[in-house]
């Protein structure tokens, strides 16, 4: 599948999440800082519903429903009900603009 | 921690008064329909989207299924206006794949459904839904429009609907078939009575559409007292399709209801599938087989609700899947208080091919009196390496192997297809397990 | 079922636990719940600041959080939060010796034969009453192994190391609406710690009572067991019976580190106006064993689903449960394995059965994460219904991620069979024995899981539930 589209850069304002479809995987956008942003798979891995929604606090998603915590430049788990890590995407922001990630096929 | 917010809000897509009043008016409907899509838009308007955290809902999200506002409304207007021939081509296509021999009925919007002579002398009749007002007493019976979301958009704007009368003690020898091709959007209703003690069966086939391709179909099928009916659902659809489809059976005193289904298509594909025993002696069986393989999602839902006691069910789902292909089950039985003497059962099989793919099973009892029998059983279970060695031994290769194990392991649901559709499942069967097995 | 059979069944549930004492009582917080009752319970306690942190955050929780939607919406809803007393201290120290402990109360767990179980075969023992636990003790050597066994108020203050470094991991407050008003008030539970490699041969036990009217008790447990330990903790339940409902809310910790093995045992008879809405989760890491006991014949409404996490390879998991429901209960039970690791395994075994109006509900989940290779699990249910109105549910929920695994389920709903009832009766036996003998027949599997003490008075609460059974 290699780099796809996922949204303009201007359509996720920083310390903010964006939920988006690329290549069939819902993901979640997660925009740190200005430059720092992670791609995880929107999918809680304790009940398997979106984390969209869910706060961030600082490299933290918390999710929207129990409050399991990921690490969004990981995937790794912090903090229960959440059993297991969730997936991270390669991300990258092209000179025009976009917010590219990378989804393997 | 600041509360971040969703920043893409979606929604279920808009339907008014006035698109569907013309649609009704298009379709030449008798004026009880129109009064009757009025109200199942006010139920829609009524309902939010199916919450995920809902048992129902937990495993498709509800915006896949349907249609963008945009589609639904450039669809409802171009069926209103008459123009509507975006499947014509591929609908002829589809007649032409069926023998001339074999009674059929097809429909589409722009063309009319054709019968048979062997089935029009038996005193089948068929005709758009809802063009006289015989139809109002039977609409609704099955999947009342406050069935839910999806029954509520289909019972507003159904832009293809087919009424089928099997006329009491007639037996048919073949099956009739109605295939139904997915446009953009297709919202098709039937409606289908099979009168006191005749014997039918029914072959409802989903297929072709693209990728933007949205169904939203619902499917009644009143089994009067004494009647039997084999009902086939064969979805077929194009890669990329995604469709939400109701079938109900109610299932009168002493009727019998056997439904066999064969998922592999489209992309997101859920059915909502079920049996009313609604009268003593109702008998309702459903058989289930589901092939799924790259990134496909199905979800099936089974319900048995026995209101009327002496009444029995049965059901055998055999799930298989492949690649990063996904399966959600749900099943509920039910047996009312005034239902005694009924006997249920439910199994669900699951086997995944690969490390990718994904079952999700979930059968459920709701058993309300004392004087029953029920059970249900699931496993989840990749293929047994022993019979694989076995099979090696015998000289089989892996992939033939494998083959015939899922062969096996469907044989029960597809031992129970008619004759005519047996060929086109059977191709499906082998299409899909060579596509599987390479991808292993 | 006949009303003056109803009668007869409250009259001895009146005698054996239905008693209620005068109240006595050092502190009892007034109705209703908010910051300032949190403040104060934390405050009363003495507790760091961080506990009084996490009390407080956990009341946002609370308040925030939607009521569950599933299970029985219309006797959840019946619950008024304002109608609650959420603290009462019966008394101002705890005894360790049985004979310092307030008459009234000692009486009251003399009735309950507390004090003559413990002489007989228990390790250690603690008896929570409304709030706060009343009376502990533990046997010295088992002491001298170096096993914590303490109540919760105790472990906080005497382990603060080993609590914090446990505290709310294996259940957040955010993980439900109870857990989280658990975490704002709780009171009183155990503390248990087995250091590495310690097999405490006999169970430690403690007993809950609640006694006051509109009581909450939130009691909270804590149990860790080191590398290569074993533990067993029983735990009762009682209540009196009043025609305003209390509500216990528990919420319970497992964690057995690599190799341990912990099994926690509930015979929950609480009264049938409680409601009791309790979370019970484990982690199990590698090698390790868990194993869930729990019998459920009283209260109101009970939602309780005991969950193992099975975190490390080669982990295993078991739930036996029964319920019992009569007219007027509801028990919603079930359990929860969630296989993260490979080579994992699990079986849950579950039993009810429903008389009269009664309705039981399996509610279930076996949930198996990408990469938990090679795990396997079984669940079995069984209904037994007795009643043309009586009630059945069987939900479970099966979410397999991986490939190489094995997962079955099977669930039964009959009626208590006809044919048995007869050959028993051709023999002579009379029909309510005949259907007690069947009963006991069907929930063997599971009395033959506990202690001989408890497997003669579960028995017995089986009978007492069953007479009259005919309706």
């Amino acid at each position: 599948m290699g780099w796809q589209r996922a949204c303009r850069l201007e359509e996720l304002p920083v310390a903010m999440t964006r939920p988006v479809t690329v290549a069939d995987e819902p993901l979640l956008l997660c925009r740190l800082d200005e430059q720092e942003i992670y791609a995880i798979e929107d999918c809680c891995s304790h009940d398997d519903a979106p984390l969209a929604g869910g706060t961030l606090d600082g490299r933290q998603i918390v999710c929207p429903r129990h409050g399991a915590r990921f690490d969004v430049t990981s995937g790794a788990v912090l903090k229960m009900p959440a059993p297991v890590a969730i997936a991270v995407f390669p991300v990258r922001l092209t000179d025009d603009g976009w917010i590219e990630v990378e989804v393997a096929p | 921690m600041a509360e971040s917010a969703v920043l893409s809000v979606a929604s279920k897509p808009t339907v008014s008064t006035e698109m569907v009043t013309a649609l009704s008016r298009t379709l030449g409907e008798h004026p009880g329909a129109l009064a009757w899509r009025l109200r199942a838009l006010a139920r829609y308007d009524a309902l939010t989207l199916p919450n995920r955290t809902e048992q129902r809902w937990r495993y498709t999200d509800p915006l896949a299924l349907l249609p963008s506002a945009e589609a639904l409304l450039r669809k409802l207007t171009s069926a209103a206006s008459g123009s509507g021939n975006e499947t014509a081509q591929q609908a002829a296509a589809e007649w032409k794949r069926l023998r001339d021999d074999e009674p059929a009925v097809l429909l589409m919007p722009g063309d009319g459904p054709r019968l048979n002579a062997a089935a029009e002398a038996a005193g089948v009749a068929i005709a758009p839904l809802w063009q006289t007002d015989a139809d109002e007493e039977l609409i609704g019976r099955a999947v009342p429009a406050a069935a839910g979301l999806f029954a509520a958009l289909n019972g507003a704007a159904w832009n293809a609907g087919m009424t089928v009368r099997i006329p009491a003690g007639v037996e048919l020898d073949q099956p009739l078939r109605i295939v139904l091709p997915a446009a953009a959007v297709s919202l098709p209703r039937l409606l289908i009575e099979v009168g006191p003690q005749a014997i039918a069966t029914v072959i409802e086939e989903h297929c072709g559409g693209a990728a933007e391709s949205r169904v939203v179909s619902v499917t009644e099928l009143l089994i009067r007292p004494g009647a039997r009916l084999h009902h086939v659902l064969v979805q077929r659809w194009q890669d990329g399709v995604h469709g939400h489809m109701t079938v109900r059976g109610r299932i009168e005193r002493d009727a019998h209801f056997s439904s066999a289904t064969a998922a592999f298509g489209g992309r997101v594909s859920k059915l909502d599938l079920g049996g009313i025993l609604a009268g003593a002696g109702a008998h309702s069986e459903l058989r289930g087989v589901v092939l799924g393989d790259r990134r496909q999602h199905f979800d099936h839902h089974t319900l048995h609700h026995h209101l009327s006691g002496n009444t029995r069910s049965d059901i055998d789902f055999k799930v298989a899947m492949a690649g990063r292909s996904r399966s959600t089950y749900t099943g509920l039985i039910r047996i009312e208080p005034d239902a005694p003497q009924s006997e249920a059962y439910q199994e669900n099989r699951n086997l995944l091919l690969s490390a990718g793919s994904r079952a999700d099973s979930i059968p459920e009892l709701e058993i309300l009196t004392d004087e029953v029998s029920c059970s249900h059983g699931a496993t989840v279970a990749p293929i047994d390496p022993e019979q694989l060695f076995y099979l090696g031994s015998r000289g089989l290769g892996t992939d033939e192997a494998i083959q015939l194990i899922v062969r096996g392991f469907i044989a029960s649901v597809m031992d129970r297809l008619p004759e005519t559709v047996q060929t086109t499942v059977a191709e499906l069967v082998s299409a899909r397990l060579v596509r599987v097995t390479g991808g292993i | 079922m006949k009303s003056d059979q109803i009668d007869n069944l409250n009259a001895e549930y009146q005698q054996k636990y239905g008693f209620a004492d005068p109240e006595d009582y050092v502190h009892k917080a007034p109705k209703g719940v908010n910051h300032e009752v949190v403040e104060m319970i934390s405050r009363y306690k003495q507790e760091p600041d961080w506990m009084r942190e996490f009390r407080h955050q956990a009341f946002d929780v609370f308040e925030r959080k939607p009521m569950p939607r599933w299970g029985n919406n219309e006797l959840l809803d019946s619950i008024d939060f304002d109608d609650i007393h959420y603290y009462i201290r019966p008394t101002d120290r705890q005894a360790t010796d049985w004979e310092d402990v307030p008459d009234n109360i000692k009486q009251t767990f003399e009735k309950l034969g507390i004090p003559e179980a413990e002489q007989k075969f228990l390790a250690g023992v603690t008896a929570q009453y409304e709030s706060e636990v009343v009376y502990h003790s533990i046997r010295e050597d088992i002491e001298q192994l170096g096993v914590i066994f303490t109540d919760m108020d105790s472990g906080l203050r005497e382990h603060p190391e080993i609590v914090r470094k446990y505290w709310g991991t294996v259940i957040p407050p955010d993980d439900n609406k109870f857990a989280a008003l658990n975490s704002a008030v709780w009171s009183g539970g155990s503390f248990i710690y087995v250091p590495p490699h310690t097999k405490v041969e006999i169970p430690l036990q403690a007993y809950f009572r609640i006694n006051a009217e509109n009581m909450g008790q939130f009691e909270r447990t804590l149990i860790i067991c080191d590398e290569g330990s074993e533990v067993h903790y029983i735990e009762g339940c009682t209540a009196p019976v009043y025609s305003t409902n209390s509500l216990h809310s528990a919420v319970v910790e497992l964690i057995a580190l690599e190799g341990a093995h912990i099994r926690y045992t509930t015979i929950q008879n609480w009264s049938n106006n409680i409601f009791n809405l309790v979370t019970k989760r484990a982690h199990a890491h590698r090698d390790a064993v868990i194993e869930w006991v729990d019998g459920n014949i009283g209260s109101k409404l009970t939602m309780k689903y005991p969950a193992v996490y099975l975190l490390g390879e080669r982990a295993h998991g078991e739930v036996l449960s029964i319920a019992y429901a009569g007219s007027g209960q509801h028990q919603d039970a079930g359990a929860k394995m969630i296989h993260a690791a490979p080579n994992t395994t699990s079986r849950i075994v579950s039993k009810s059965i429903s008389k009269g109006e009664g309705r039981t509900s399996y509610r279930g989940l076996v949930k198996i994460t990408k990469g938990s290779t090679g795990c396997k699990t079984n669940v079995e249910c069984d209904a037994l219904l007795i009643g043309s109105r009586s009630r059945s549910d069987t939900f479970p929920t099966m979410e397999i991620a991986e490939k190489d695994v094995r997962v079955e389920h099977e669930a039964r709903v009959s009626k208590l069979a006809d044919e048995q009832l007869f050959y028993l009766q051709s023999r002579g036996i009379d029909p309510d024995q005949a259907r007690l003998m069947i009963v006991n027949g069907f929930i063997e599997p599971f009395v033959r899981e506990l202690p001989m003490e408890y497997a003669v008075e579960l028995n017995r609460l089986i009978e007492l539930e069953m007479e009259g059974s005919v309706g």
